[in-house]
């Protein structure tokens, strides 16, 4: 930390999530992406005049996953109120958001930096509309398109805890696994499903008062996210260093020139003259409709990080089987198909090397993948009980990768088991020492390095069948024997 | 046979029995508008060729056997409510030629139950304003006398149904745009219990008080109507789920037993005496038929109208940021900028009352003043809301004037818009309140400036408990047959055949 | 009557809230402005009499709880339908004067 000297930064994160609803919060219009321009509305999209709002269930009960699953209150009662601005994407000239009185509060999200646990505090996550999209014409005139109005949004508001640039974008990355795992959103940056603004500070160490901020926004990629706090952490100690102050104000990121840009100043900030939106009576949750979600909620990443540590897998297998619900779902199967937890470290370095390293190659997604979980599990079943060998094992497994058979049947019907009986492998082994007495002498004599070589006879003998450690074994004792 | 001022039941039961088709009933009333509208500006547009197609709809609908409720009655709509493929304006150029793509759930209501739309009414622009003069398209006229306002916003359609330019029509009130008018015309017209019709399609003025009701020639009529309009939408989350009860049966009973509240701040300073005189002669009217009067108070009344137009103001200027010249309406050319295009498209687009009123409420909002204001007004409106409902604990529902005075003349208020706010005194209260109210004929009076003026039209207001349209109908009813108020026509100089 | 109350409201207020609200007055309607809305807030400063201690305020004078929507698509509008009324249509888009850079701070999403 001593990037940032004596002082420190205070970051706080408001997140904008996507809900992967089939209709609009407040309308029927589809939330498809990718349509012709202004072809996914309708009247209330428009806002067109006369046209009311109704709220769709399945974006508040999204919302609720999210809320149960950081662990916030949520509110029997919450309202909406109506957030003015003029845009010419912002069909009403206001959103319907909450203020006062929001759907949850309180929670946190947990997630990593390094090896090393942290949790944020969130103030609130509420329901909001999206707005359109405009886009600037070379004829100097911007186009609105408005197919991603009235999308439903939920806005995760953290406390402002997070302290540097790789902090926040492990906290954003926490969110989109979390909401993957939810399966409320697809989390994708790129599409704009997951947006992000950064208010960022800094103060001296020690101080308790927040430092003046600014706010980040169209910062829309996990890189830029760290990218640009980092730039604008620095901006402001090298502004106070030099004994200069802070100007709260937005700043905008260039991602190309890899600098921020001032947008407005604190003299224009904005009054959104929030007022109780008229048209939507107050939201109340009520009790059974919570048992019913929380009876329903997936399992989150942190929980399954959890879990999967307490059947032994090491940090990084647990952290990266946890990151996709997919893959924690592919480990899972692979697991209770292979005989359970005896199973786990294997199937973890398993799904982690081989597997994903295949698909990966090929370009391929796990639900795609020719090795499903049962698949797998017979193989790691077969390398469990001996019958193949860890380098049989890949080789059954790149073959079954690519011919899509079953390890066992394809084990069968080449004889590929392993060799483990005693008296065979013994034979070799003794036939082997037999047609190399001068290795077997210098052995004797203390060459002890020599016994690799004798393994490497004996596998060679076997085509690679016999099980290593029993080759092992057997030739120490052979060898041993006769001195 | 006269069917210009028939009664829309009547007409429908014509119709229904075939005695004359609606096709012939629609021509009729086309005639009419287009002859006597130009002395009165009530409609804004006349669709002739939509209105006889539908008529002739309805007519083989009957062939068929059909049994409509609004058979074949012409009906005028409110331009504050969207109609499918009509241009539909607010009465403000913002929005000129602006066709929606959808009907109001309570104009599509009306036409599946046969009733015939013949064109659009005029209005105060986005229905702010007590006297019809504030639309963008010129002033509607009062037909008892066209030196004066018909009262507003929903000016059209209480001088259409007053002229007999059609039977029936949907007017929207926020504060008194339907009660007001009808009393300055000598009409019916009812404001539901807020939620009672879908607001949707009613472009909003001020969204937690806006209602759309009928303005007629009777209480039946008007029983008939709300009848078809009222009751649960999925495209209103505000409209209340409450089934529709008989309104016409409600109608017919007697008046004997019904407690009537009378609110002594209702009558007092501001009142003219000739209105004070009609409206407690109609109260001895119900009170000879049975009922009783009960001596109630609120406390609150010198405080509705600053309650109501912070609220309603501060609604408005959320509701028209939508008007910025992106989607539809009307946008200034030449501006360079965005900010330009906004600020010279709206001034533009707006007229000098819709101007005033965002600027209030976009100052009543405004971060420093929404306390003092917006937050203020909605708690003074909880407690206006309680009085009445504790009041209405008392009495069966509430009677008083719609207005202090008579109609006055064009002009003579235009320039003092707070004066004009004031005549909204008694009809603000049940607006917040959410209340049923309606307005009947009970008397002529000439205007207090003008003792020999002509007798111009007086309103009685009565304001019932929340889904309490079935004791006011019940009340009008009874009173509309025991005095011929209600069917008293302007004038012989509107009768030119 | 007008000379003895202090105005509410002043001028720059007035343009400070008209350009909140993108209207642009011009001097000579500022002036009228400010004198209405004074006389108009000076009208409603009535309220201040009334006590208002732990008094929630009335938002929804009907319904009481917010009906939910099943998450069905349903109609849409055609394209040309949805730009039908647009003043200016450029590319399949409503088209308006360039948007600033820096303008696009003023979204919300705060």
């Amino acid at each position: 930390m001593s990037a940032t000297g004596p002082f420190e930064a205070v970051i706080g994160l408001e997140c904008h999530v996507q809900l992967q609803t089939r209709s609009k919060l407040f309308s029927a219009a589809s939330t498809r992406f990718g349509g012709a321009p202004n072809s996914q509305t309708d009247p209330y999209t428009l806002g067109l005049p006369g046209t009311l709002p109704v709220l769709n269930e399945q974006a508040v009960e999204f919302a609720l996953r999210l809320g149960l699953s950081t662990g916030c209150r949520i509110r029997r009662v919450c309202r909406f109120a109506r957030k003015h601005y003029f845009y010419p994407d912002l069909p009403k000239g206001y959103q319907i958001s909450q203020l006062d009185e929001p759907l949850c509060e309180g929670g946190h999200i947990e997630f990593f930096v390094g090896t090393e646990r942290r949790r944020v505090r969130l103030l609130r996550i509420h329901l909001e509309e999206d707005a359109g999209k405009s886009v600037h014409a070379p004829t100097g005139t911007s186009l609105v398109d408005l197919n991603r109005a009235g999308v439903p949004l939920v806005e995760i508001v953290s406390a402002p805890e997070l302290s540097s640039g790789q902090e926040a974008s492990e906290y954003l990355r926490a969110i989109r696994r979390l909401v993957r795992a939810l399966r409320i959103s697809d989390g994708n940056m790129e599409e704009g499903s997951l947006r992000c603004d950064a208010n960022v500070s800094v103060r001296r160490r020690g101080e308790t008062a927040l430092g003046t901020r600014t706010e980040l926004k169209n910062i829309n990629s996990f890189r830029f996210v760290q990218r640009a706090i980092d730039h604008e952490v620095a901006r402001q100690i090298d502004l106070l260093s030099r004994g200069g102050q802070v100007v709260q104000e937005t700043r905008g990121w260039d991602a190309e020139r890899g600098t921020s840009y001032p947008q407005r100043g604190k003299e224009e900030a904005h009054d959104y003259r929030y007022l109780p939106e008229p048209d939507l009576p107050p939201l109340h949750i009520d009790e059974s409709w919570l048992a019913r979600v929380r009876a329903t909620l997936p399992e989150t990443p942190m929980a399954r990080y959890d879990r999967y540590v307490e059947l032994g897998l090491p940090h990084a297998d647990a952290q990266l089987l946890s990151s996709e619900p997919e893959l924690g779902e592919y480990f899972d199967r692979t697991l209770s198909a292979a005989g359970g937890a005896r199973a786990a470290r294997l199937a973890a370095a398993w799904i982690g090397s081989e597997l994903l390293g295949a698909l990966h190659r090929d370009g391929r997604d796990l639900p795609s993948s020719p090795v499903g979980p049962e698949a797998l599990a017979e193989l790691l079943r077969l390398i469990l009980d001996g019958t193949l060998s860890g380098k049989l094992a890949k080789e059954v497994f790149a073959r079954c990768y690519s011919s899509g058979e079953r390890p066992a049947a394809l084990v069968a019907r080449e004889g590929l088991s392993q060799i483990s009986d005693a008296l065979a492998i013994e034979a070799v082994c003794r036939r082997v020492i037999e047609a190399h007495p001068q290795q077997a002498a210098k052995y004797r004599a203390g060459a002890s390095k020599l016994l690799g070589f004798f393994i490497g006879q004996v596998m060679r003998e076997t085509g690679g069948r016999a099980n290593p450690e029993r080759v092992r074994q057997v030739l120490e004792s052979l060898l041993g024997e006769k001195s | 046979m006269d069917l210009a001022f028939l009664s829309a039941v009547e007409i429908s039961r014509q119709v229904r029995a075939r005695q004359v088709s609606a096709v012939e009933v629609t021509r009729h009333f086309l005639d009419r508008a287009a002859r006597l509208d130009a002395r009165l500006g009530c409609f804004l547009l006349l669709d002739p060729e939509g209105a006889l197609a539908q008529a002739a709809e309805v007519d083989a609908a009957c062939a068929r056997g059909e049994d409509l409720p609004l058979c074949g009655v012409p009906i005028g709509i409110k331009d504050i409510l969207c109609t499918r493929g009509l241009t539909t304006t607010a009465g403000s150029r913002i929005l000129a030629g602006f066709v929606p793509p959808y009907d109001a759930t309570c104009v599509e209501r009306l036409r599946r139950a046969g009733g015939v739309v013949l064109g659009k009414l005029n209005l105060d622009e986005f229905a702010m304003g007590s006297s019809g003069e504030n639309s963008a398209f010129g002033p509607t006229r009062n037909p008892w006398d066209p030196s004066r306002v018909p009262g507003g916003s929903s000016s059209g359609s209480a001088a259409a149904v007053s002229a007999g330019l059609c039977a029936l029509s949907l007017g929207t009130d926020t504060g008194g745009s339907i009660r007001q008018p009808a009393a300055l015309c000598g009409v019916s017209g009812l404001k539901p219990t807020y939620g009672r019709v879908s607001r949707h399609g009613l472009i909003a003025f001020a969204s937690s008080l806006d209602q759309a009701g009928p303005i007629a020639r009777s209480a039946e009529d008007l029983a008939v109507c709300l009848g078809v309009i009222a009751g649960p939408d999925p495209l209103d989350s505000t409209c209340l789920p409450e089934p529709v009860p008989d309104y016409l049966s409600a109608c017919a009973a007697s008046p004997a037993g019904l407690r009537i509240g009378v609110p002594r701040q209702y009558f007092s300073e501001g009142l003219e005496p000739a209105v004070e005189r009609c409206v407690r002669q109609a109260l001895a009217v119900l009170c000879a038929a049975g009922a009783v009067a009960v001596d109630v108070s609120l406390p609150l009344t010198p405080h509705t109208v600053s309650t109501y137009y912070l609220i309603a103001t501060a609604e408005a200027s959320s509701n028209l940021a939508r008007y910025d010249g992106v989607r539809y309406g009307l946008r200034a050319a030449g501006s360079a900028s965005l900010t330009e295009m906004y600020e010279r498209t709206r001034a533009a687009g707006f007229g000098a009352e819709v101007r005033r009123r965002i600027l209030l409420g976009t100052y009543a909002l405004r971060s420093g003043y929404y306390d003092a204001y917006y937050r203020r007004a909605s708690q003074v409106r909880r407690l206006i809301r309680d009085e009445l409902l504790s009041a209405l604990a008392r009495c069966d529902l509430i009677l008083s004037p719609t207005t202090p005075g008579v109609a006055f003349r064009l002009g003579e208020r235009t320039e003092d818009p707070l004066a004009m706010y004031l005549s909204d005194i008694y009809t603000t209260s049940a607006s917040l309140a959410g209340l049923p109210a309606v307005s009947i004929p009970c008397g002529l009076a000439p205007p207090a400036d003008d003792p020999d003026g002509p007798l111009l039209p007086v309103g009685l207001q009565l304001i019932g408990p929340p889904l309490g349209e079935s004791v006011l109908l019940r009340a009008a009813a009874a009173f509309q047959r025991l005095t011929d108020w209600h069917v008293r026509r302007p004038p012989a100089a509107m009768e030119i055949p | 009557m007008l000379e003895c109350t202090p105005m509410r409201i002043t001028a720059e207020e007035v343009r400070i809230t008209a350009r909140m609200a993108r209207l642009r007055l011009e001097e000579a309607e500022v002036e009228r402005m400010t004198l209405e809305l004074g006389r108009i807030l000076d009208y409603v400063a009535s309220l201040e009499q009334v006590d208002t201690t732990g008094v929630a305020p009335l938002d929804h004078p009907g319904v009481l709880t917010c009906p939910l929507r099943p998450d069905e698509v349903g109609a849409h509008l055609p394209q040309r339908e949805a730009l039908r009324n647009a003043p200016l249509v450029e590319q399949e888009h409503f088209a308006v004067p360039a948007i600033l850079v820096g303008l696009s701070a003023e979204r919300g999403e705060g």
